[in-house]
């Protein structure tokens, strides 16, 4: 219980004695008459004089009630919001004490007309009386829900807390959520008492502090903007809160201001600081809610390219969807490609020129569904081919409605045109290469000059010597049989420098039911990822891939068709086994594909700055043989599956789409830089036009870019030989940052704990939210409505009591 | 009807010749006994008696019934005498009115001169006895017409003054009563209780008929006073402070036990009680004088 004005209470204090001099010192004279009955009033004389001693002790009491009851309700009494209920029980349970004592009292002194009637309010006012002195032990002698700290203008210790995600650039009456929430915290840290210690923490990952002074406050709000790759609001609440913990300020509060989507609020496990926070209740929580309910937004979902490098003449193929949410609304979507034009971008005047000249550049307006809560439209795809110089090339797709979030209405991508990739593919005795030779390089494309590759087959035997893998990229051992030493330090090599290598093994390895010695050799098993055991037999063909998760990339086509791919159809009767070495502490690798069976099918190994793929089948075997039994029919029948997958790994093997291009906002870009083919140095243009370009340099053979907190196309500019020449990437925004799915109380309860935290709109609620929590719930009305009641029981009883 | 007017308290007070007042006062009730039909004012009239089979219906007085609920016939020549006297308590509290016309003795006064004037005018002797502490004028009964005029002056020239000893009054009056009498005695009664009765109980016993004219202010009856009043007693200069409001009900119940008591113990003994109080018309107390005047005849 608080008073926010003491002196006031004080000055009632003072004109309670009003009353009581008044009573004592000015009292009526009374009116002297004859009356020959005297006698008659003399014999209840006593009587009528107690009575009137009481019926002025109970004007003089009503009247005092008065002025106090007053003096408190202008002297602010209030008390915490979790103890009013108690309070007013309290209040009630006394009133009524007092109301029904009163009564008994007077029926009593009246010689019980009604011995039955004082006896029953008698026993009433014992009954509230018992439960007065009970709700008075639970009021004080037990912890209390809520509790009032300090005065109500202490300085306070503050955390205000802005979400500052690409959601909060939603637009909504005419005002972005960020600025809006912006708004409401400057007028609060504005109206903070002057010596509070306030901490402006965002969603950026940032180090919390509290800023000198609530000036200082301020003008970090102003400089805070949307970052595109934001943290979760408990694991900033999280680091912010210590700072609170720690200050000397009695009061503290935490102003949460947020959207309330759910990227924003979930999390998978709260931080200590904000476990004490939940558990302890001195410090006033405020959430300020300026999300809005029914969004309505048109969203490009990710893109997907069929390739990050393609050839010369080869075709590009960028692939999207649309998602809608809300209001019906028909799209319309223009895809760009640019031109790949080395003089740009350049600074002029402070800003960034960017290429202006597009290749293509194309406006679709795709058929929606159905409509719906959230409904997506059919896949758009864009495609464009012509016969384009070698080159990093730079596009986008962007939604041309103008809707409220604008983060989701633009998705950017680069891919390179390189010439065909050199690859040898390298087939054991009886190994088929036409199977790898067809998928990774059809004939029609190689006649179009469409191809990624530029294959070249060989048969082992025609390998005799390392040096003979100089210049390919991409090398292929099909079914090997065993290899020299001196090959296999010759592959090890090749793939250390950047190469990449598939192996593909099968019976050619066998020698009397295990592996040929050449397989086991440290050298091979660095390879190879391990040691091979012997070959698994499922004849029953019950034996088939089966990959556990579809992350690795060269699933990513399948992804769209998660568990429904027919795996099954492509049957492994026999698989190598392979066991863990202790290569695998040397190199990192990864398992990406098994067979039904559980056991390894596909390992990856990078080795310096190449990569090893090993499968523990052949791709290579023939449909039928009678002079052993096949491995496998995975290339028998309907063989989709089988097919993109070698696809896949084909493409995968190609140095492009390991050094990934695309890649989400926040990610380190590190990509290989021959410098023997590329420049040593360059200059990276960001998409933001006022930001100076940064020299990067090649360091152990690759250019990193850290700074790509930005979605759009990033420029690195270098000039090779004197030949201007530019390289580059482009970055987005994941799927998460962009959501504006709401969460639900329960969710916040999870983090802030239920009724731990009071939810505001707008100033006025924050005000009026803020006032409760500071000053507690106010008892003015109650006091003022008491004091009116007392006035009119004073007027009556006086009226009666000196009628004329 | 113009002369009934003169029964009420506040017309009488206009007119200042106590011997006219009497005169009228008795000229209106009779009028009223005799409104239906009208047989005049008659010398021979003298009283009132009760209906008995063979009296003749035309002599029924229906006033009489519609205040008495009994049915009465007139009789009209004078069947007894009986000596009448008058006993007026002459202490300082009968000249108290709180806000009628006319004070506790001014009212008295005006009855017994009614009634002397009625008795006169029956040939009844009626004297006239003063009291206070004791017993200050004594006027012997006749029945002369000349008697209400001795009797009136004495009645005008009475002035309110002293304390009362109503016993020791009584017992002297009863002491200097002779002959059988009716005894009509005029107070506020103000005093102890059982003194009062034991005083009248007194002349009961020497066989004497006793009236009691109850006379009390409206004021003393209603207690209309309001806030705190500091009431003074005019005879024993007593003063109380009291709560006007608070004190009403407790008063008016105590009076009426009061009066309730007097009348209790007064029919016990066979004598007459007559409550009034300053507001009420005079009729009242005359019949009641009539009724009991018929009761000896």
């Amino acid at each position: 219980m608080t008073l926010a004005h003491l002196s006031v209470l004080g000055l009632g204090g003072v004109l309670l004695a009003v009353p009581v001099l008044l009573h004592f010192l000015m009292q009526p004279k009374p009116v002297v008459m004859t009356f020959p009955a005297l006698r008659f009033l003399q014999k209840r004389s006593a009587t009528n004089q107690s009575r009137m001693r009481l019926r002025h002790l109970l004007l003089l009491l009503l009247r005092c009630l008065l002025i106090g009851l007053v003096a408190l309700a202008f002297a602010g009494l209030s008390v915490a919001s979790a103890d009013f209920g108690k309070w007013l029980t309290l209040g009630g349970i006394g009133f009524a004490t007092v109301v029904v004592g009163l009564i008994a009292a007077a029926a009593w002194f009246r010689e019980n007309r009604n011995l039955m009637l004082v006896s029953v309010l008698g026993l009433i006012s014992i009954l509230l009386m018992f439960f007065l002195v009970h709700t008075v032990m639970q009021v004080f002698g037990k912890d209390s829900g809520g509790r009032l700290i300090g005065r109500s203008n202490e300085p306070v210790a503050a955390i205000v807390l802005v979400d500052n995600s690409p959601t909060m650039e939603y637009r909504f009456e005419n005002e972005t959520r960020f600025e809006k929430a912006k708004g409401i915290a400057a007028w609060l840290i504005n109206q903070l008492p002057i010596e509070s210690q306030v901490c402006v923490a965002a969603t950026d990952h940032d180090t919390p502090f509290f800023s000198v002074d609530t000036a200082a406050a301020a003008k970090r709000l102003g400089k805070l903007d949307i970052v595109y790759q934001s943290a979760t609001i408990p694991d900033t609440l999280d680091r912010a809160l210590p700072l609170i913990e720690k200050s000397e300020l009695q009061r503290r509060e935490v102003y949460i201001f947020t959207d309330l989507t759910e990227k924003s609020w979930t999390t998978e496990t709260s931080g200590a600081a904000l476990k004490r926070l939940v558990e302890n209740d001195d410090t006033s929580i405020f959430l300020i809610d300026v999300g809005v309910k029914e969004p309505n937004n048109l969203s490009l979902q990710p893109l997907e390219l069929n390739a990050a490098s393609i050839p010369p003449r080869g075709e590009i193929v960028v692939s999207c969807d649309v998602d809608r949410l809300g209001a019906e609304t028909v799209p319309s979507i223009t895809f760009q490609i640019q031109a790949n034009d080395p003089s740009r971008p350049v600074v002029r005047d402070g800003k960034t020129l960017y290429p202006q000249q597009m290749l293509t550049q194309t406006t679709l307006t795709p058929t929606m569904a159905p409509t719906g809560p959230r409904t997506a439209t059919a896949p758009l795809r864009f495609s464009f081919a012509d016969d384009l110089p070698e080159g990093t090339y730079h596009g986008s797709v962007a939604l041309n409605n103008a809707d409220g979030l604008p983060g989701d209405d633009r998705r950017y991508f680069s891919f390179e045109v390189k010439s065909a990739v050199p690859v040898l593919i390298v087939h054991g005795p009886d190994a088929l290469p036409d199977a790898l030779a067809a998928c990774i390089s059809p004939y029609e494309s190689q006649d179009d000059g469409k191809s990624q590759f530029d294959v070249t087959t060989i048969n082992q035997f025609d390998l005799q010597s390392p040096e003979q893998l100089d210049g390919f990229d991409i090398v292929y051992l099909l079914d090997p049989a065993p290899l020299s030493l001196s090959m296999w330090d010759g592959l090890h090599a090749s793939v250390e420098n950047g190469n990449a290598l598939g192996i593909f093994l099968g019976h050619n390895a066998l020698r009397k039911g295990a592996a040929e010695k050449s397989f086991l050799h440290p050298q091979a098993t660095e390879i190879l990822g391990g040691r091979l055991t012997f070959p698994f037999r499922a004849p029953a063909g019950d034996v088939a891939f089966s990959p556990d998760r579809l992350t690795h990339p060269i699933f990513k086509m399948f992804r769209k068709f998660e568990s429904s791919v027919p795996w099954n159809t492509n049957p492994v009767y026999y698989h190598w086994g392979i066991e863990r070495d202790s290569t695998w502490e040397k190199y990192p690798t990864e398992i990406p594909l098994r067979f039904t069976d559980r056991e390894p099918a596909l390992l990856e190994r990078t080795i310096g700055s190449g990569v090893v793929m090993v499968m523990l089948t052949p791709i290579s075997e023939p449909s039928y043989s009678t002079e052993r039994e096949v491995w496998n029919d995975l290339f028998v029948g309907d063989n989709w599956p089988i097919y993109q997958l070698t696809v896949d790994i084909g493409k995968y093997l190609l140095q492009g789409d390991r050094d990934s291009i695309n890649v989400p906002v926040g990610q380190v870009i590190a990509l290989r830089n021959d410098v023997t083919h590329f420049p040593e140095t360059y200059r990276a243009f960001s998409p933001v036009s006022e930001k100076t370009p940064t020299n990067i340099s090649t360091v152990n053979g690759r250019i990193s870019y850290k700074f790509a907190d930005t979605p759009g196309n990033y420029y690195l500019q270098g000039n090779y030989d004197g030949i201007p020449l530019q390289r580059g990437f482009s970055a987005n925004l994941s799927l998460r940052e962009t959501d504006l799915t709401r969460v639900g109380q329960d969710d916040v309860d999870l983090v802030l704990g239920s009724g731990r935290y009071q939810i505001a709109t707008d100033q006025n609620a924050i005000e009026l939210q803020q006032g409760t929590a500071r000053k507690g719930q106010e008892f003015f009305p109650l006091l003022m409505l008491l004091a009116l009641v007392v006035m009119g029981v004073e007027h009556l009883l006086s009226n009666r009591f000196y009628k004329g | 009807m113009s002369v009934e007017k003169y029964l009420k308290p506040e017309v009488i007070n206009q007119i200042k010749r106590l011997d006219l007042r009497a005169q009228f006062v008795v000229k209106g009730f009779l009028h009223g006994l005799h409104a239906s039909p009208f047989h005049g004012f008659s010398v021979e009239f003298s009283e009132h008696r009760k209906y008995t089979q063979g009296d003749d219906l035309k002599d029924i007085d229906w006033q009489v019934y519609a205040k008495t609920d009994k049915y009465y016939v007139k009789k009209f020549e004078s069947e007894t005498n009986i000596t009448g006297y008058l006993v007026m308590d002459l202490s300082h509290s009968m000249g108290y009115t709180y806000r009628q016309t006319l004070t506790k003795f001014d009212y008295g006064i005006c009855l017994a001169a009614s009634l002397a004037y009625l008795m006169v005018n029956q040939q009844d002797p009626v004297g006239l006895i003063t009291f206070n502490d004791k017993i200050r004028h004594s006027l012997p009964p006749r029945s002369k017409r000349t008697q209400l005029g001795n009797l009136i002056s004495l009645l005008s020239n009475l002035k309110p003054a002293g304390v009362t000893d109503f016993r020791n009054s009584i017992f002297q009056l009863a002491a200097m009563l002779k002959n059988r009498s009716l005894v009509m005695i005029f107070s506020d009664f103000l005093i102890d209780e059982k003194e009062t009765m034991d005083a009248v109980f007194r002349l009961r016993h020497s066989g004497h008929d006793v009236i009691m004219f109850h006379i009390l202010d409206e004021a003393e009856v209603s207690f209309p006073f309001n806030g705190v009043c500091k009431m003074k007693d005019p005879e024993t200069g007593d003063e109380l402070r009291v709560d006007a409001d608070g004190f009403r009900s407790d008063y008016v119940d105590q009076i009426e036990a009061f009066r309730a008591s007097l009348n209790r113990q007064c029919q016990k003994n066979g004598i007459d009680y007559v409550p009034i109080d300053t507001s009420m018309q005079f009729d009242k107390a005359l019949l009641e004088y009539l009724i009991s005047r018929r009761a000896r005849g």
